[in-house]
This record gives C-alpha cells, structure tokens and sequence, in this order.
C-alpha cells in the first residue's frame, strides 16, 4: 500500500509553476463554459434531480431493465454479450474480429476499453487498433495514457501535439497551429477510417425501452468509423442503462452542458441494430460494477455519466494533472472508483480483486480538500465528497493508512478529548513558538512551514480570556467597553 | 435563550480574539434575552482524526460534545467546517443517543445564527475597507451559507448580507469567488504541494482583485491563507474572521 | 480459431451476474414521471434556434421556401467550388452522376456537400433530427465536407423533451416505432474539437459547416 503516491505525483507536476498554472485555468475555463450553461437552464437544479432519480430507479431494477435491454437489442438484430471481468471482455472482443478476420480496427472514445486494457490485447494479438478521437489519437501516437476522461490530451501543449505530430504523421516541425494540427489529424485518420474493416465504440446510454443505444460525439468520428465497415462492437459497462427514451432527454441536456458547456454534443447517435447487411455487437460489462450497488453510501457512483466536470471543477485536479491519479479514470469520480473496486471485496470480507487492480489507490481519496464543489457541479447528484470521506474510513479499516498517521491521530484524539490536557498543551507550544529559533519550526520535517507561516501565537487561549475578562464583561458594552479586542 | 458557545480548537489556542469578537457581537445583537455561556467541557469537533480515515477516534470527542451540550437551547460555533462536522457528519457516533437530533437542530453556525435567528439584517456600522469575502467550503456548500456559483439557484449570500450595511465597506471581486483556499485539514500537510499551490493562486487572485481585508467565516481558511499572505512578505492586508469585523464595525452603536 | 461467442462460458457469466443482481433487494426509487415537469418555453423557438445554431458554429439561412433556399445554396462558395455533391431533398442541390444509388459509403468519400432533410430543430440547443430509417445514407453525414440541412421554421421543438414527445408512439413510449429502421441523429453544427490545448477548431472529422435551411413556406 503506497498512500504516498498522489502526493509524490502531485508534487512533481506543481513544480513546473508556468504549467500547471496553464493547466489550472484549461480546466477553469471549461468550468465557467459549463457555469454559463448550467445558468442558462432555468429547470437545471430539477434535472440533476431528475438525472438521479432515473439512475437509481434503473439499477433499483438493475437485472429487470438489462434483460429488456437484451432483448430488445437481440430483436433488433444486435448480438449482446456478457463480460464477467476486463479479460473476459477482451476475449469477446478479439473472438468477434478473429471471427470476422478483421485486422484493422477504428475506435471512439471509450473509457471502459482503456480500463480494461483493450487496445494493448489487440495489438497483442497483430490487430492494429487506431484510437480515431484527436485527443486519443495524440495520447495513442505518445504511447500515453489520456488524463482526463472528455479531453484525453488536456495535459498536453500545442508545441508537444506539434513535435508528435511532426515526428508520426510528418506536419511541418515547429508549426503548432491548432487548426493546421486538427487538419493533418483529419486526414491521417480518414485513411484510417476507410481502411478499416470494423469499428469499436463506447456507449453514454443503452435504452431498455428499445434495444438501442446512443453514441455522443464532437468530432463524428463514431459515425464515421461505424457507418464504413459492416462490423460494429459496442463496449459498455452494464450501468449505463436508462429505463426509457424519454430519459434521454434529460441525460442529453445534462451532459453536454456538463461536460465541456456546449448545449449538446455535436453528434448524438441513436444505434438500433445493425446497418443493412452490417453486424452489431454489443458487449456488457461488469468488471467490479455489480459490487458497487451493495453499500448505500457509495452506490450512487452508478448514476455517473462521464461527463467530468468533477474533474474540471476539482481544484486538486487542475492543479496536479490527471496521470498523478495513475488510474483511467482521475479526479473526483476516480478517486472514489478506482478505490472502490480495489477495496470493495475487501470490505465484503472476500480476497482482494484479483488480476490488474492489484493497486487498492489508496492515497486517492486523500487527494482531496473536500471543498465540495464536485458535488454540486454532478449532474446526477453524486455526493462525491461524502464518498470521498467515506472511502478515506475505508481505506482506514482495511488497515492501509500508515503507522504513524494512525499513532499520531489517536494520540489527537486523547489530547484534544480532555480539556485540561489541550489547555495545558496549547499553553506550552503558545509559550515555547515566539521564542524558537525559525530553523526550529521551519524545516523539512513541517510540512505547514515550506509555504506557510505559522500563525502568531497568542499570550491567551480564548478559555483563559473567558475566564479573566469576556465571562464578565457586559452584554452592550459601550464605544471603550469593546475597545480592549486584541486587534 | 441560553446560548453555548462552541470555540474550534486553534481557535481556542491561535485566534482568541475571533472568540472575544464572537463573543461581543452575539451580546450586542442577542440583547438581554441572550444568555451567552463558553462550557469549558467541551472538545475539538473531531475533524482532524474523521478527516484522516480514522472516525473511530473522533467518537469519544462527538459524544463529550454531546454531553457537553445538552443543557443549552442552541449552540453556537464561529466556524462552518466544525459546524458541519456537528450537524452533517456525527450520525455514525451519536444516532440514535438520547439528544442527538436536538444537538444538530440547535447547532449553528456564527453567521447563521446572527442572520436565521437573531434576524440582525444588515447592520449598520463602519468599516472603510476593500472586504475580500472568503466563503469557506464547508459553510457554503455543507451548510448552504450561500447559493454558490456551481448551482443555478435564486443567489444568496448570508455572510455578505451580515456586511453590506457597513459604511464605507465596499466588496473586491475576485475572478474564482468560491474556489477552495486549499487548507482542508489534514489536506494541508498531506498534499502540501497542492494546498500551498491552491493557498497562493487564491492570494494572487484577491491581490488583483484589490482585496485589503481578507474576511471569512472560517478561521482555518484563514489561518492557511494568512500562512501563504505573510511568507509572501505581505504585512498589510488584514486577515479577520467575520465577527471581528461586526465587532469593529458596530462597536459604537 | 476461437468462437467469439464462446457460448456456454457466456452464459455462465450472463446467469452468474442475474443471480448476483437478483439475489440483492434494493430499496425501491420511484421512476419519475417526465410528463408532469415544467420545462423552459421560449418566447420565440425559432430565434433561439437560431441563435443557438449559429454559437456552435452553423449558419441557418431562413428562406420562404424551397426554391429561395436553392437559389442560396447554388451561391455557397461550397457549393461552387464542390466537385461531388449529394442531395436527398427534391429540389435542393443535385446529386452528382452516379452517386445517388451507391450503398457503399466508401464511394462517397469524395463528396463534397451532402444535404439531407432534417425533420425538426430544437431550440434549447440548435440541433436538427435527422432520421436515417429507410437509408444507409448515415455515413454520408459524416464523412461529407460540408452538411446542408433543410427544416421547415415551423418544425422547431423547445426542448429535447418535446423533441422525444414527437418521435414517440400513441401511447408516449417509444416501444413501437422509435429505432426501428435502425439509426438517427442530433446533429447540432459542424464537427468540432477542442482537444488541442482546448482551441476551438471546426471540421473534426465530420462537416466543416452546416448551412440549416429555415424553409418558411
């Protein structure tokens, strides 16, 4: 257990001052697009109530509107499938291009396939996989992980797309043209997209109502790389479900706003089986979901539409970067869902997860101030910062917080319970501060005092002042009867 | 009314004077129904070792607070975070003990108390400054001390309320109002980069704003933003606590 | 080679997970009914559509009627300059020799502009309902240079939940009907990206414009 990883991460990326002050306001500014938009609703506080209520409606009936979603999908035409774990998933996944003796494949932006490793599996096994979003594409060429879960290359200058664009796809060195870059991206992957032989999505919302699903995308690039080949696979984990069509009304209004302060994405897909002579998968996932509906606390997590603007609003977040989380999903939302999966068996009393997650992300939901405002920017209403607080007592259960933060929080605990003792205590480090010597209460060991003053320290404890003038003094003092305050 | 003062920990021990003029402000506008007591049983809130991932350690200091507590008609704290830690955070200590819901009806918040109970509006008094407000996380978004600016909500703010009808305040504007000071407790030393980072961004932000007095609800705010103020060389804006500025303010009416 | 559908290891898993999920009772949650909510109505759906298509980056054109939008259209430096173009609306642009039967989206890769019917707009957010149902012509969207779009002014919803109301059955729900010729889209102006240091640049993948025509007639 390394409960010192975000911080080690975090620090490393605030000590480039310039960028991460560049990051920080990226992100901000995605956050006032968003409160703009937000502001700009009328019934928006009603829709994030709403956008909840129909999330924990649907997995309140999990099972029953899965089996609706099957089989309706399956009348449609689509083949569903059912993925146990991310191994299961890439097997499916392999069998079906195998199958069809594909060998170039196109991908949208799908998380659940970074989670569960997708792309490496393929590659693997000689598929060539083309991650066809800009952001994606630019993280794939780099042979980086995306740091953030809408804007995969957030993290990155225009003058590093420039140099990785120069070097992959041969753009003139130097030019860092946003638009010149987006153009040669543009035509680098539409021969990407008109030499693949099947195409992989992800999936914002599967529709039990009808058997179909809906793909949002900016750039098209879901709609182009499905409507070329015959072959679509659709990846998705189980929770994405909504119950009726007329849901998606209020998840579409939610999200697009949310997540990057657009009134809707540009490209919102409805798929109901497959194109004429096409052949449509659909791949349900678990991996670690179905846990996360046991513990009332944390099962609000399920209502999560990736939109990230926890992520955007995360004061932590813009300030230390995405690949400090080390997990697919950063922020906030990850901060509580990577630890949950890691942790949850264990709570349950099982072996802990088997396979990839063998790291519990423990300093994760450390990795926060608790300021709050995730939880009010969610669109379905997850109390993120109450999980976040919640999976700290978890974390603290399973045993995993160092020795010495454990020692030293019970000996608080002792301290500050008898009053006689805190005052007695408070007194000597009152007297002894003024007159260390600076090197004394500044050094390494202080973690307060590498960019922080210490407050001054009093001659009296505010009970001491009670007891001596305040208990006494009349209630409507007079214009000199206050005029003693320590100012 | 018999009211107990609720005093943080480094409240009690690094900013009495916040108490003196919480003290002061409740006796003046409270007027002789208030009875104002500071029960000397009472503990730290328990934040710190809940904070940490160790809320079995903060049990015994919500269940003194409890006892502590009991006699009174409400309890009054200068300070959102612990207030929150009493009314939205001892459930899993205290439910169900006899007095439990009572403590958490009756525990308020300083400004919450002047604005909901005593309805004191906006008074009058005198403070010529440039007033950054510092909001304070937990009193904004736990205890809803203001509308904020992630929700889409009629806007109210109950600490500025308590400030614009002081002659010759006027309020700075800073760019991210209600951006976390990066303090939150144990955060601070935890993620000391971060917090320090956090910590100075919102200094440099009420600085371009033209903030003179740095003001807050929250005292642990303040104390991490005074830390970044004062090592950055900054000996003049003042730091104050909300009811030191009442105080000053309205000691002559 | 391995069946992709390892039959009996998939159903174990289908069965595993059923049994996991119904073995749990979870407290019921009321779905709510969306009909008795009260949504934004806009004074005017057509201007805010408007509006709202032109901040994401379309144009809408209003014209009285099919012609006048032809007329307009046959200006478009787009449309001068185009060497392929496609059109599924009888009386708006031509279909290049030889392209209107081509199911292969592939052949269409040359095309230029591509104009489509849209069946209504929505004014919250400028997008336009395109209904793919009775072709393949999806790709076509996508993969043209630039999108025309004809909407009559008329057809403008204020919200997506009027957007949905229309595309429902009789009875409100979409158990019928809706999906069944397999795909549709809200398009809400021209492909976009922001992934390079979050600057603006349209033309992604898809169009580098969309003209939406406001046919008043």
């Amino acid at each position: 257990m390394k409960t010192a990883e975000h911080p080690d991460r975090a620090r490393a990326f605030v000590a480039d001052d310039a960028r991460a002050h560049w990051h920080d306001e990226s992100l901000w500014f995605v956050r006032t697009k968003r409160d703009k938009q937000a502001h700009s609703v009328p019934e928006w506080e009603r829709l994030r109530e709403l956008g909840s209520q129909i999330k924990r409606h649907a997995i309140s009936r999990w099972p029953d509107y899965l089996e609706e979603f099957e089989k309706n999908a399956t009348a449609l035409g689509a083949k569903v499938h059912w993925a146990a774990n991310a191994e299961e998933h890439n097997r499916i996944v392999l069998g079906i291009l195998q199958e069809a003796g594909v060998e170039k494949v196109t991908k949208s932006k799908s998380m659940l396939t970074e989670e569960v490793h997708l792309n490496p599996h393929l590659i693997r096994n000689g598929i060539e996989v083309t991650d066809t979003d800009l952001g994606e594409r630019i993280v794939q060429l780099r042979e980086e992980t995306p740091s953030h879960i809408v804007l995969p290359a957030i993290h990155l200058k225009r003058e590093d797309v420039s140099e990785t664009f120069n070097q992959h796809l041969g753009t003139e060195a130097g030019n860092a043209d946003p638009a010149y870059l987006t153009e040669a991206a543009r035509q680098h992957l539409r021969e990407k997209f008109l030499g693949a032989e099947a195409s992989i999505t992800g999936v914002n919302f599967l529709v039990a109502e009808t058997g179909g699903f809906v793909v949002c995308t900016n750039e098209g690039n879901a709609d182009l790389g499905t409507s070329l080949p015959r072959l679509h696979i659709a990846c998705t984990g189980i929770e994405k479900l909504v119950p009726r069509a007329a849901d998606l009304a209020v998840y579409l209004r939610l999200l697009g706003r949310s997540a990057t302060g657009q009134p809707i994405t540009t490209y919102t897909s409805h798929f109901h089986g497959p194109r004429p002579g096409g052949e449509l998968h659909i791949v349900l996932v678990d991996n670690g979901r179905s846990d996360l509906a046991d513990d009332p606390q944390f099962r609000d997590i399920l209502n999560c539409i990736r939109c990230g603007a926890c992520i955007n609003t995360c004061p932590v977040y813009r300030r230390s970067g995405g690949h400090s989380y080390a997990a697919t999903v950063p922020g906030p939302v990850g901060s509580v869902l990577n630890p949950l999966h890691a942790l949850t068996p264990m709570i349950a009393g099982e072996d802990a997860r088997e396979g990839e997650r063998g790291d519990a992300h423990g300093s994760l939901p450390f990795a926060c101030s608790l300021c709050g405002s995730c939880t009010d920017v969610c669109p379905v209403k997850i109390p993120l910062h109450h999980q976040l607080l919640a999976l700290r007592k978890t974390v603290g259960d399973r045993g995993l917080l160092p020795w010495g933060k454990r020692i030293q929080m019970k000996a608080a605990s002792t301290l500050l319970n008898s009053p006689k003792l805190f005052g007695a205590v408070g007194k000597i480090a009152r007297k002894a501060l003024p007159v260390l010597p600076k090197m004394a209460v500044y050094n390494r060991l202080n973690a307060w005092g590498n960019g922080r003053d210490l407050p001054p320290a009093p001659p009296k404890s505010f009970k001491q002042m009670w007891r001596d003038e305040l208990k006494a003094e009349s209630a409507q003092p007079s214009s000199n009867g206050a005029g003693d305050a320590p100012r | 009314m018999r009211v107990g003062l609720f005093i943080p920990c480094y409240v009690d021990q690094f900013y009495p004077r916040v108490g003196a003029a919480a003290v002061r402000v409740l006796r003046r506008f409270g007027g002789p129904d208030l009875t104002l007591e500071y029960p000397e049983g009472q503990v730290c809130c328990g934040q710190p070792m809940a904070n940490a991932g160790l809320p079995h350690e903060s049990k015994p200091l919500a269940e003194t607070n409890l006892r502590t507590f009991a006699e009174f008609d409400a309890v009054v704290c200068p300070s959102g975070s612990c207030t929150s830690m009493v009314r939205n955070h001892y459930g899993p200590f205290l439910e169900g003990q006899p007095g439990f819901e009572e403590l958490k009806a009756k525990t308020y918040e300083f400004c919450e108390f002047l604005t909901d109970v005593l309805k004191v509006g906006s008074p009058s008094g005198r403070f010529p400054h440039k007033v950054g407000l510092h909001p304070g996380c937990h009193g904004l978004r736990e205890l809803r001390l203001g509308s904020g600016s992630e929700r889409n909500v009629e806007p109210f703010d109950k600490v500025k309320s308590l400030l614009t009808g002081l002659e010759g305040l006027t309020f700075s504007e800073p760019a991210r109002p209600d951006e976390c000071c990066g303090f939150g407790g144990t955060f601070a030393v935890n993620e000391e980069a971060v917090s320090v980072m956090m910590g100075q961004d919102k200094i440099a932000d009420h600085k371009q704003a033209g903030t003179e007095a740095l003001v807050s609800p929250d005292m642990s705010c303040l104390m991490h933003l005074e830390g970044v103020l004062r090592r950055g060389g900054d000996k003049q804006t003042r730091v104050l606590h909300v009811a030191e500025v009442l105080e000053e303010a309205t000691r002559e009416t | 080679m391995n069946s992709p559908a390892a039959e009996p290891s998939v159903s174990a898993t289908r069965t595993a997970l059923f049994k996991k999920l119904r073995g749990r009772l979870l407290e019921a949650v009321e779905l709510p009914d969306l009909n008795a909510e009260q949504w934004i109505r806009y004074d005017d759906p057509l201007a805010q559509f408007e509006e709202v298509l032109g901040a994401v980056g379309g144009t809408p054109v209003r014209v009285a009627d099919l012609a006048a939008a032809n007329a307009h259209l046959k200006q478009l430096p787009v449309w001068a300059e185009a060497k392929q173009t496609v059109s599924l609306v009888d009386g708006l642009g031509e279909t290049t020799e030889g392209l209107s039967a081509v199911p292969d989206v592939h052949e269409l890769a040359g095309v230029d502009v591509a104009v489509f019917d849209g069946l209504f707009g929505v004014a919250e957010n400028g997008a336009v309902w395109l209904d793919f149902s009775h072709s393949d012509h999806r790709g076509l969207c996508v993969i043209a240079q630039h999108l025309v779009l004809a909407v009559p002014a008329s057809e403008i919803e204020h919200t997506m939940h009027e957007a949905y109301a229309r595309l429902a059955d009789a009875d409100g729900s979409h158990r019928q009907k809706f999906g069944r010729g397999g795909f549709g889209m809200f398009v809400s102006g021209p492909s976009k990206t922001a992934d390079i240091e979050q600057s603006l640049v349209i033309g992604a993948h898809g169009a580098r414009s969309l003209t939406c025509y406001l046919l008043d007639g």
